[in-house]
């Protein structure tokens, strides 16, 4: 199946949380245009004769109507120029299709910027309400903003904003997937979706493991759906059919223990290890091993309890022994390429 | 070719109404028939309930209005639901008024009718809708029918409309249906769409595709053998009968949607951005809610069916309180239980649309038939002082426009708005200029910002009365809403000041409204010897019985008011350059010169109180509740009696 | 997914919040000295905090009555409205905003004499909300009038000679109504008990009753003061998925294993509560979390502004000539 068409079946797969986020886009449009509508009239702009209806505009004066309120609406200019800006910014993603979510790597560049760069623009619609905000109160700093209109990426973005982040698919060969560099992002209710092309290493969504998140590692599109109806962040990776990747899924939603919560479908042999890229066949055969032997480990791992909706913690020590394995796993891991 | 010879069709019931007999000097031959060319006419089909005279109506009536003539369709419904067979009782059907120029009320009366038996036909005459000369094809198998029975109902009924000066022209409806179809029953409806098509010249390709539109849902089969009946009303018409009825299109080529008032309602809801009603069923209210049920969801909105009216009118504060404006429908019963909750709405100041279609009444009443009389109850009917807004849409295409501006102003003077329409609105189907619904008419999701610091939920303008709502969600906003007297941080207060501050905002806010009205437009001149004053359904009569009255030379006016409270302004002044004013209302009014009534005690149409009472005038009226909408030459009448013209309506 | 009211504006400028019990503050209460609806008030607050509801985001809706007064002493939105209609209107807040946590207070003469059309009703709707009915079986604010809960035979201002009724059961009576989904009885003088029942209640989605058994200083005190000396008039009903308290059965020794699940055993515990020989039973009767949540089965998709504009237009062509 050509790659264009994975990534509609994963769009389609996702469209829950794609349009959690259009809605929230779509609304944000309203508030903005109403807001502008409503501060227009001092600037002179005679009123519409039809803002009232057919019916008004026979026996009522509009203009008289909407000075009623033209003096508490006064905007000062910087202020509603700003907030013109920002219904631009987010009616450009309103109007946008759903290929805004699908982000491609540039040669030569690395996931983690790649997802960072799709995130930042997608997170305009963040900053873009931020601004609309800050301006229609009155708390815009003097050309202080116009960042946050181009770019607006997860670091800046609050935790309600993290609830609500949008969803990303990025098509990635697979000598650029350095997984362990997405950790930073699975926070809040992000999705993330790596449609992966040509060689692969067999398990790199391993090191993702950590107890909030939804790990999918998968070559069957539709297997995405999961993703868009888990609460907590998430991160799958599709391979492409007949690749020889491992399947499995990490789901901290269906129970306790981590052999509830493990279920590795598919597991290839170690041997004939190449290196993709600049990943080491020692690094992919350690990942395997690792996903062996969680699939081991975690049918005797005693309960741990389901936590939604936490950062990855690359380590530390965690009282649970689930966690505690986790964060075992993530140190074996090679860490070098983290971060 | 012949030329064309005009009657005059606005005028009198009686005579000018182009009786289409063989015998009629005005007309001319095509194919040996004489052609009536006339400006309006008034049709009706009449049968047994589930007969389908309804769906042949409607479709005559649509093919009508998509020709280009003006159209007003009334329903005619019968008192139960199942009624027996042949019984004036399970009269059903639909009255379609064509026109050559816009056709704004029901008309005078009937001027041909096509009935599918001799006892519904008699409910018509009973009723007193059809012309005393009217033309009637009656289906003609029950005078030949086997039932002695039936026989002895037939010629029965024909000594009784014989007191009339009728021509009743026979149709042989089941003979010729049964050629086409086994059970007539299910094809006469069709079989007279064809006979009226004929009649009044309809285009064959339109009907042809209003059939096929009408039963898209069942088989080809039968959208073609409906064609076949059709064809052969058609041609039983052209070889039959020996006149045809031509009421030419108007002019008027702008696009256009046909519907009834409550569907306009229903619409005019969800383009003026409103996200929730609920309601308890009433007639004739509740065919708003079957609408909405039906698509209201598609827009975001949720159509609530509660538990009682109370509930519903709750339900709706509720909404309200928490977010957009919400509304809630119901008719005059339902409006005397949600009174309560309307105060409370007022007092808490809770945006809040409620329509009443209004109904005859007291108490149950006439469920199904027209009445004007929630006026004062909507105004008044609140126990405590509790100043809100009452507008009446006066059309079908203001039922829809009223919505947008009755949101609009719940919204921006955080109080309750009435829409009083009517029975007559409700069921009445009229062409009209299609709405061009806008983006901003849906208003601003609720707003979520954090309320200014030091800001409070009832921050009164001293002014203007008006103050600016929190909704739930703003941070800092938070407060409790309460009907209890509270000030401007709705904290329950007793303290004198506070209860004559807060009335007086509660009550400036209406003459602060009034300051955005324009005095309402005068038909006619803008002085004379007569002005009637009308609200709601009625002005389409109005209208034009002042128009006839004027043509004779009467120096009569009328204005129609959309804002019963507050009232526009101007009114006094205007009034006074009339010699006298009257309502025309469908409510009770005692007739001065009834037995006991003085001047004092005449207890006088509703909207004529409330004029007299806000203007001084001696205000006038003549008002009728006979369950039917009011007919523009009873009202011609009454202003030539008014003016002291005698004689009769030329 | 609704997001129907979900506003980024506000969201953009959310900080990391956290509640402390002032933020959930309103006005000193002014009921009597000793009113139990003091303690429900307190237990409420410290439900809030517990929660972290932010005080912007939740309702409490009442009616008219001493009760009522309810939302006036708190930090959060409220609704005062009308005798007996609370839950009508906090079933419009909740339809038109389910992001909204709603609450809805009403005394016993409010929910189960005048309002209760209503109550019937919104058992059946089960819409997401809590509602505590504080039954001090008794008229309080119109001054000691017989009440649905008055006991038969007490002495009342409108039945001076004893109240000529038994008493109404509101637990059988909730427990009766199909699709009810939780159905619970506390009493205001056991904070502990009150806390817990107000916060399985809250969790609990779908439409959360509590009975909160109080007394009224004037008018009811001694209905209640052998229950409240003694607790061996007490049972309670303990179970995991109900309500259990720490330590409170070494003073309550009267303890009932109740699976909450079980509906017909609920209705037979409920039964014998009318009878006033009978301890007292506190705890969760019935709970069934999957019973059909009115205002989730009535969620509708958001749409814009233009969207409707666009689909109106679809809909005039309909009616287009
Ligand atoms: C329509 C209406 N009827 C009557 C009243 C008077 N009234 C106010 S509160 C109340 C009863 C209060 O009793 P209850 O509901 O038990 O509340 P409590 O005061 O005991 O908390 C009554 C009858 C009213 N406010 N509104
Ligand atoms: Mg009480």
């Amino acid at each position: 199946m050509p790659s264009e068409q994975r990534v509609d079946l994963v769009l389609s797969a996702l469209q829950g949380s794609l349009e959690g986020f259009r809605s929230a886009v779509a609304r944000a449009v309203d508030e903005v245009r109403a807001e502008l509508e409503r501060r227009r009239q001092p600037a002179g702009v005679p009123p519409d004769p039809q803002a009232l209806g057919a019916l008004a505009s026979r026996i009522m004066d509009p203009g008289r109507f909407a000075g009623l309120f033209a003096e508490d609406s006064l905007l000062d200019p910087e202020a509603y120029a700003l907030l013109e800006q920002a219904h631009e910014a987010l009616a450009s993603l309103d109007a946008a299709d759903d290929r805004m979510f699908v982000e491609s790597i540039p040669e030569g560049a690395s996931l983690r910027d790649a997802v960072e760069a799709g995130l930042g623009r997608l997170g305009v619609a963040f900053g873009a309400a931020r601004v609309a905000e800050l301006a229609r109160e009155g708390r815009h700093r003097t050309n202080g903003h116009a960042g946050h209109l181009s770019h607006f990426p997860p670091p800046s973005w609050n935790r309600a904003e993290r609830g609500l982040a949008p969803p990303l698919v990025v098509e990635t060969p697979g000598a650029t997937l350095r997984a362990g560099a997405l950790a930073e992002f699975l926070d809040g209710a992000q999705k993330l979706v790596l449609v992966v092309q040509g060689a692969a290493p067999p398990a790199p969504l391993v090191r993702l493991i950590t107890p909030g998140v939804l790990v999918v590692q998968t070559k069957e599109p539709e297997e995405l759906g999961r993703l868009a109806d888990f609460e907590g962040p998430a991160v799958a990776a599709l391979f492409p059919e007949g690749s020889g990747a491992a399947c499995f899924t990490h789901d901290p939603s269906a129970g306790t223990g981590l052999a509830e919560r493990m279920a590795v479908e598919e597991l290839p042999e170690v041997s004939d290890l190449r290196p993709v890229g600049a990943i080491s066949a020692a690094q992919q055969a350690e990942e395997l091993a690792q996903l062996a032997s969680l699939s081991r480990v975690g049918a005797a791992a005693p309960a741990a309890p389901s936590t939604n909706g936490h950062a990855a913690s690359g380590g530390g020590d965690s009282a649970r022994p689930a966690d505690r394995l986790a964060a075992w796993l993530l140190r074996q891991a090679n860490l070098r390429d983290l971060g | 070719m012949t030329t064309p010879t005009e009657t005059r069709g606005d005028a009198a019931p009686a005579k000018a109404t182009g009786r289409p007999r063989a015998d009629a000097q005005a007309g001319r031959e095509a194919d040996g028939k004489i052609v009536h060319r006339l400006d309006q006419h008034i049709v009706e089909i009449v049968s047994d309930s589930g007969e389908g005279a309804q769906t042949c109506g409607k479709i005559f009536g649509t093919v009508s209005a998509r020709m280009g003539n003006g159209v007003w369709t009334v329903e005619i419904i019968p008192a139960e639901i199942e009624p027996p067979a042949r019984s004036p009782a399970g009269a059903s059907g639909n009255r379609i008024r064509l026109g050559s120029r816009e056709v704004t009320n029901w008309g005078d009366y009937t001027n041909l009718v096509i009935a599918f038996n001799e006892q519904v036909l008699l409910a018509r005459h009973r009723a007193g809708a059809l012309a005393p000369d009217a033309t009637i094809l009656l289906e003609d198998m029950w005078k030949r029918h086997d039932d002695p029975d039936i026989l002895d109902q037939w010629s029965a009924a024909m000594e009784e409309l014989g007191s009339a000066d009728y021509r009743i022209i026979p149709v042989p409806m089941e003979k010729e249906c049964l050629e086409v179809v086994d059970d007539a029953r299910r094809g006469k409806n069709m079989f007279a769409l064809g006979v009226l098509s004929a009649i009044y010249g309809r285009d064959r390709e339109l009907l042809e595709g209003a059939i096929a539109r009408r039963f898209a849902k069942k088989d080809d089969e039968i959208t073609r053998r409906n064609v076949e009946l059709l064809d052969r009303g058609m041609r039983w018409a052209e070889g039959h009968l020996d006149f045809q009825i031509e009421v030419p299109p108007t002019s008027d080529a702008s696009a256009k949607v046909v519907m009834n008032g409550n569907q306009a309602i229903a619409l005019g809801a969800i383009a003026a951005g409103l996200e929730l009603a609920s309601m308890y069923p009433i007639t004739p209210a509740s065919s708003v809610s079957h609408y909405l049920a039906e698509i209201f969801q598609d827009y975001g909105g949720i159509l609530h069916q509660a538990e009682d009216e109370i509930a519903a009118a709750g339900v709706a504060i509720g909404a309200s309180f928490s977010g957009k404006t919400a509304f809630t429908i119901t008719s005059g019963p339902g409006m005397a239980l949600k009174t309560e909750f309307l105060g409370l709405a007022i007092m808490t100041e809770t945006p809040l649309v409620v329509v009443d279609v209004q109904r005859g009444g007291p108490s149950t009443g006439l469920p199904t038939r027209v009445e004007q009389s929630d006026l004062l109850a909507a105004l008044f009917g609140q126990p405590g002082d509790a100043p809100h807004v009452v507008l009446a849409p006066a059309t079908i295409e203001e039922c829809f426009h009223s919505m947008v501006l009755a949101r609009r102003i719940a919204e921006t003077f955080r109080t309750v708005v009435i829409v009083l329409s009517d029975a007559n609105l409700a069921t009445g189907v009229q062409p009209f200029p299609r709405p061009e619904p806008r983006a901003e008419w849906q208003g601003s999701p609720p707003d979520q910002g954090a309320v200014p610091d030091g800001a409070r939920p009832y921050e009164w303008d001293p002014r203007t009365g008006l103050s600016t709502r929190f909704i739930p969600g703003q941070e800092g906003g938070q407060f409790t809403a309460t009907g209890l007297a509270h000030d401007e941080e709705s904290h329950v207060a007793y303290d004198p000041q506070v209860n004559q501050r807060s009335s007086r905002a509660r009550s400036r806010k209406l003459a602060v409204l009034q300051s955005t009205l324009t005095p309402p437009p005068i038909y006619g001149e803008g002085s004379g010897d007569l002005l009637v004053v009308g609200w709601g359904s009625t002005k389409g009569a109005i209208e034009e019985a002042v128009e006839r009255a004027r043509a004779e030379g009467l120096s009569v006016s009328s204005t129609h008011l959309t804002f019963l409270s507050p009232l526009p302004p101007g009114l006094t002044e205007m009034f006074g350059r009339f010699g006298r004013v009257m309502t025309v209302e469908i409510n009770y009014s005692d007739e001065p010169d009834d037995p006991f009534i003085t001047p004092e005690n005449r207890r006088r149409g509703q909207l004529a109180w409330l004029l007299r009472a806000q203007t001084l005038v001696d205000v006038d009226c003549w008002t009728r509740v006979m369950a039917e909408p009011l007919r523009p030459g009873s009202i011609h009448e009454v202003i030539r009696d008014r003016l002291a013209v005698t004689g009769g309506v030329a | 997914m609704s997001t129907a009211t979900c506003s980024l504006l506000r969201m953009s400028v959310e900080e990391d919040r956290s509640f402390e019990l002032d933020d959930y503050a309103g006005p000193v209460a002014r009921w009597c000295p000793g009113c139990g609806d003091h303690s429900v008030l307190a237990a409420s607050q410290r439900l809030l905090r517990e929660e972290q509801l932010a005080p912007e985001k939740t309702v409490f809706v009442s009616g008219i009555g001493c009760s009522g007064r309810f939302p006036h002493h708190l930090g959060t939105y409220g609704f005062h409205g009308i005798h007996g209609r609370a839950l009508p209107l906090a079933t419009g807040v909740k339809l038109h905003r389910p992001d909204l946590n709603v609450f809805a207070v009403m005394g016993d003469g409010d929910c189960a004499s005048i309002g209760a059309g209503h109550w019937v009703h919104a058992v059946r709707y089960n819409t997401d909300m809590v509602a505590l009915m504080l039954d001090n079986h008794i008229y309080g604010l119109t001054k000691k009038q017989t009440s649905p809960t008055t006991p038969q035979g007490y002495r009342t201002n409108t039945q001076p000679h004893g109240s000529f009724l038994p008493s109404l059961n509101p637990l059988t009576a909730t427990l009766g109504i199909t699709n009810a989904s939780f159905v619970a009885q506390t009493a205001e003088w056991i904070p502990q008990h009150l806390q817990a029942t107000l916060r399985a209640a809250y969790r609990h989605r779908g439409f959360a009753f509590v009975r909160v058994l109080q007394r009224c200083p004037h008018y009811t005190l001694s209905m209640f003061i052998d229950a409240v000396r003694d607790p061996d008039k007490i049972e309670l009903l303990v179970h995991e998925d109900g309500v259990q308290v720490d330590g409170l059965e070494k003073i309550y020794e009267h303890v009932r294993p109740h699976d909450p699940s079980d509906l017909d055993f609920a209705r037979r515990l409920a039964e014998e509560d009318s009878d006033p020989e009978h301890p007292i039973r506190l705890g969760v009767f019935f709970r069934d979390p999957s019973r059909a949540v009115y205002d989730v089965i009535r969620r509708v998709p958001s749409r814009s502004a233009g969207e409707k504009v666009e689909l109106l237009n679809r809909e005039l062509d309909r009616h287009a000539i």
